[in-house]
Formats: C-alpha cells, structure tokens, sequence
C-alpha cells in the first residue's frame, strides 16, 4: 500500500530524514515511534502531500505520490494532531463542509456521514457545535472527516495527544475496527504500549532514520533480551550476586523485594546456562522469570545503541 | 454548479455571528441618521419658502463614501486572518489535504469578504433609495455603484488575502495589505503627479518670450491612474453625481494626448476596472502558490 524509498528531506542544512526504506503492506496498522524531532510528522507530511520531499520516492497504492499529489489525496485521509474548530459550525455541516471539499453534495453523501458519526460514536452530535465538543469527541470526528472520502490510506499524527485515557480508549478502539474493516493505518504516538495493543507493525525514527522495522510481534521477541530477569534465591544469595557481577551478559545487578533482578542480555538458552552455573555453585533457586517485554523498553534500548553509535539490525 | 465550499462554509458561520448583525446594524443606524438629518433640514428649508429636494440626491456621495470607507478599512482586517487563521488553527493543512486547490481556496476567501460588504452595501440600499426616491436619482446609478462595489471589494479581497497568505501573523498581514492598497492609490497619484510636472516643465521651458516652441505631449503618462484601483469608482460617483468626469477631462485635452490615450479616457472606467481585476487575479494566484505546499514541485515538473 506504502513504499518509500531513500526519502531525504532537507531544511537548509539540516537533514530532516536522512533516506528512510519503508513498507507497508494493505491492510496494516502500522506505529511510528520516535522521540520529537526524530522525523515521523515529515514523512506524514510528505505522504500526504503536504510537504516537498528533497529527495526519494513515495507510493501510494501504485501512484507515484511526489509527482502526483493530487491523485493521492482521494486515497488519503489525514489527521493532524491538532484538532482546529470552526465557531458557529455545527457536527453536519463540518462534514458536510469537508464532503464538499471532495465533490461531493450533501445529499449524496448524508446517509455515509450518518454512518461514519455512527462508526465515531457521535451520531447523536449531529446538530452540536463543533466547539462545544469535548477534545476526545473533536478527535473522533476528525478522524470521521478524515474518512469521508473512503480513503485506502489513513495517516494519524498524534492523534492521542492530550486525551484522557477514556476518549484514548475510545480513539483506540475506533481504530481497531478500522483495522478489521481493511484500512491501512499510520499512526505516530508518544503512548508506546498503546501501540504495541493496537498495530500490527511498527517503524522506530532516529534522528531522520528508520532504524527498526517490522512485525510487533517480532520486535516484541527482541524485549526478551532487554526485560530484567528476576531470579529468587533460597540459598547461598552473596554467591549469585558475586557470580551474576561477574557475568559479562549481566549488567545491572540488584536485589528487589528478596529477588536478585539483573538486566542479561540472552536468549533464553543463555538463561538457562547461567541457572545451571548458579546451581552448579550451590545458589539455591527456586524461582526464576523474565519481567513481561513491553514497547517502551525495546524503544529505550533501541535509541540508547544508536546515541552510543551502535547499530541495530 | 457547486458553491465554492469555502464561501459556502464562511457564508454559514458568518450568518450566525452576532457580531455581524450589530455591526450591520450600527451601520445603518449612522446612514439612517445622515438620511433623517437631510430630511430635518429640507423641512427647515421648506418652512422659508421652497425645499431643494435635489439635495437630497447628495445623499448618494455621501453613502457612496461611506461604502467607500468600509471596503478599504473593513476588507482588509476580514481577509487579514483568512488564511492566517486556518494555518492558526491547522485547518488549512486538512483543507490542503483534500483535492480543492489552493486557487479555488484563495478564492472562497475573497469571495467570502466580498459577500459580507455585499451584506452592509445591500442593506443601505433603503437608506440610498432616498436619493432617486425623492432627490430624483435614476436607478441605474445605484445599481451601477453596488456594480463598483463589488468590483472595488474583488481587488481589496485579493489585496488582503495575498497578504494573509504571505504573513503568519493576523496584525501583520492586515498592516502589510493597508500599505499594498496605500501603494497602488496614492503611488500611483504621485507617480502621475510627477510625470505630469516634468512633462510640463519640459514644456514651459520651451517659451522664448513670444510663446511656446514645443508641444505639450502627457504621452503615455495616463497609465500610471489605470492601476489605481480607487479610480473607476471615483470616476463613476463623479459622473453620477457631477456630471463630470475623466471622458471630459480627455475630451478638453485632446490635443495634449496620443489617440490611444484618449481612446483610454473615453473608455476609462472598462479599462480600469480590466486591468485591476487582472491585478487582483495576479494577487490571487500568488497567494494560492504561497499555501501550496509543493509549489516548488510543479515548477520542476513543468520545466522538466
């Protein structure tokens, strides 16, 4: 559905994005994690058409998106991560408004924007004031104005910023169901475990650089090797400790509410290495775990290696 | 036909504001009350022998001033956050996102500031209708000035929202389109005025005591006026009210002027009213490159 190939964008000196690859297949929910400034908005921006590339090259379902921003913008719907509101507009008439925007009359598309209001669950805000919507209600009808013209693609820019954790509850689950319904999605967010529930695949920025993508479930396996190891010892706590210190695999090393935690970076052959050697040394054992992996530490690890220079496969 | 969504859109909001309907009222409180005065004094006049019910006819410059007076300074402060608003409130990026261009957006903008000084023009219309009522005014002309109106409104619209479309800031734009509309009605008079006294010196420099030895040629100096775009309305209130106008003043300098130029004063106000629509459609399509993101795109495309 997207390909964007070697895109470099350039603001005078400074490089924005720096030759990103992607792809993305129909049908995926894809996230964009990245500190501010790691590049994400600029390659919405592009994609949408609302930024000059300097370089590279974008596809949108085939169309050749720098060249012809004006055949993609009927397959897709953008939402930015500031909702704007018009004073003195009401619920029907700003989709209305939009519908218009794309040729369409009101009448013709009356009975698709009830259904969108529906899919948002504001269908009985029809006759509101845009203005008067709380925030979370002002997302979700972006995200129906977004979808009036039936786009194949639907790009959110932050769309959680600044959302309780109802209307984030609620955005995510709008979401998902536009999933099931086949839309491809792109999201950028700061809330990382809310994409790891809800993407099927997700793109780590840098500082202008893509510098891990794929499956969640697949960078997911990767938080095995980073999430802290939890080891209860019955017996012999000093030598374990001494012996986990010593461990080139282990780095931090601290007792936690009687568990020795250690953070070992090894797959869980090498777990169970460490285990035999630690028995072999009389450290009675008698509960060992890993802490449950999550999208925000395989994020901090991630971006940690590339500050230090280090690469990421 | 479809209505501009843009106009469609501002024209909707724009009938609910309170603001509109007290400023329109406002508005026509302070005609209503130069109209009644009028009325008071012809009935003082009337008491001491007959009443000058043509005076009521000066009604119309008054008015006509007046509407003069709202498009300059009104125009400007409504198109000033046209665009600069929606980048404000990040709603152009979304309408940039849609497949209406960036023209058709500029234009809705314009159209819609036009729309609202059609509104005070048009709910004067009863005050005006005094002038032909009793001071004896034919129709024609006051359908002709809304005619000026709008045309007046169509350049100072586009003035503003290039404006707007150029600088990021509201007070900025409004300062920068009072100094563009500045530029084309007083540059214009000086860059005349000028060319005007040096023809002229020229001229008086060539009397060797007995008369003249040269010929007082303002060739093609007229021009610098067909860019000032408060000149055909001038003209037409002029005509309307004084019976004079620029047609005279050619036909009595005939012989100062080349026959092109004088085509051009007999036919002034078509000419200018051609001309600065042109410029106002040059304005337009500068503001609408200016919010369209990938403009440099397309250059590259079209020179490729």
């Amino acid at each position: 559905m997207l390909e964007i190939r070697n895109l470099v964008k350039n603001y005078g000196k400074f490089q924005a994005l720096k030759g990103i690859n992607l792809h993305i297949e129909r049908g995926e929910i894809f996230g964009f994690i990245g500190p501010n400034g790691a590049g994400k908005t600029t390659t919405m921006r592009i994609v949408c058409g609302l930024l000059q590339a300097t370089a590279g090259e974008v596809y949108v379902d085939g169309i050749d998106a720098l060249n012809e921003p004006n055949r993609i913008k009927r397959k897709v719907g953008y939402v930015p991560d500031f909702f704007g509101v018009y004073d003195n507009l009401k619920v029907m008439e700003y989709m209305n408004f939009f519908a218009s925007m794309y040729g369409y009359r009101p009448k013709e598309v009356s009975e698709s924007i009830h259904g969108l209001l529906e899919l948002v669950n504001l269908a009985d805000k029809e006759n509101a004031y845009v203005d008067g919507l709380s925030r979370g209600m002002k997302q979700r009808l972006c995200v129906a104005r977004a979808l009036i013209h039936d786009p194949e693609l639907l790009v959110l820019d932050e769309p959680a910023s600044g959302l309780d954790p109802r209307a984030r509850y609620e955005l995510k689950e709008i979401l998902k169901n536009l999933g099931d319904m086949g839309k491809t999605i792109i999201i950028s967010s700061h809330i990382l475990p809310e994409l790891s529930e809800m993407c099927t695949s997700i793109g780590v920025m840098e500082k202008g650089n893509l510098i891990m993508s794929g499956n969640v479930e697949e960078i997911m396996q990767r938080s095995k090797g980073v999430a802290p190891l939890h080891i209860e010892v019955v017996k012999n706590e000093e030598t374990a400790v001494r012996m986990l210190k010593e461990c080139p695999a282990a780095e931090k090393v601290s007792i936690r509410d009687n568990n020795i935690v250690v953070t070992f970076d090894g797959d869980d052959l090498a777990v169970a290495d460490l285990i035999r050697q630690l028995v072999e040394q009389e450290v009675g054992i008698c509960k060992v775990f890993r802490e449950k992996g999550n999208l925000e530490s395989v994020f901090l690890e991630i971006t940690e290696h590339v500050q230090e220079g280090g690469k990421v496969q | 036909m479809m209505m501009n969504p843009i106009l469609n859109k501002e024209l909707t909001v724009g009938s609910r504001s309170i603001k509109m309907s007290i400023h329109l009222m406002l508005y026509n409180l302070i005609l209503g009350g130069i109209a009644i005065i009028t009325l008071l004094i012809l009935r003082e006049e009337s008491a001491y022998g007959g009443a000058d019910y043509q005076s009521l006819m000066a009604l119309f410059p008054i008015l006509a001033t007046l509407q003069c007076f709202i498009i300059l300074f009104m125009i400007p402060v409504l198109t000033a956050s046209s665009i600069a608003g929606e980048r404000e409130r990040q709603t152009l990026d979304v309408m940039l996102t849609t497949p209406i261009s960036a023209f058709s957006i500029v234009l809705g903008k314009v159209f819609s500031a036009m729309a609202q000084v059609l509104m005070y023009v048009l709910s004067s219309i009863p005050i005006m209708s005094l002038a032909f009522i009793i001071g004896g005014m034919s129709w024609s002309y006051i359908l002709g000035f809304i005619v000026m109106v709008i045309y007046a409104s169509f350049y100072v619209g586009a003035v503003g929202v290039y404006c707007s479309a150029k600088k990021k800031k509201t007070i900025a734009s409004v300062i920068s389109s009072f100094i563009f509309i500045a530029a084309s009605m007083v540059g214009t008079v000086v860059g005349f005025s000028i060319c005007i006294g040096i023809i002229q010196s020229q001229y008086y420099a060539t009397y060797n005591g007995n008369g003249y030895t040269g010929t007082l040629n303002y060739g093609l100096t007229p021009l610098w006026m067909l860019f000032n775009p408060a000149v055909p309305v001038a003209n037409y209130v002029c005509h309307a009210f004084f019976g004079y106008s620029i047609a005279d003043l050619g036909a009595s300098g005939k012989d100062n002027l080349p026959a092109s130029m004088y085509f051009l004063t007999q036919h002034w106000n078509v000419f200018g009213v051609i001309v600065n629509i042109l410029v106002a459609f040059w304005f337009i399509r500068r503001a609408a490159k200016n919010i369209n993101p990938l403009k440099k795109v397309k250059s590259k495309k079209n020179q490729g």
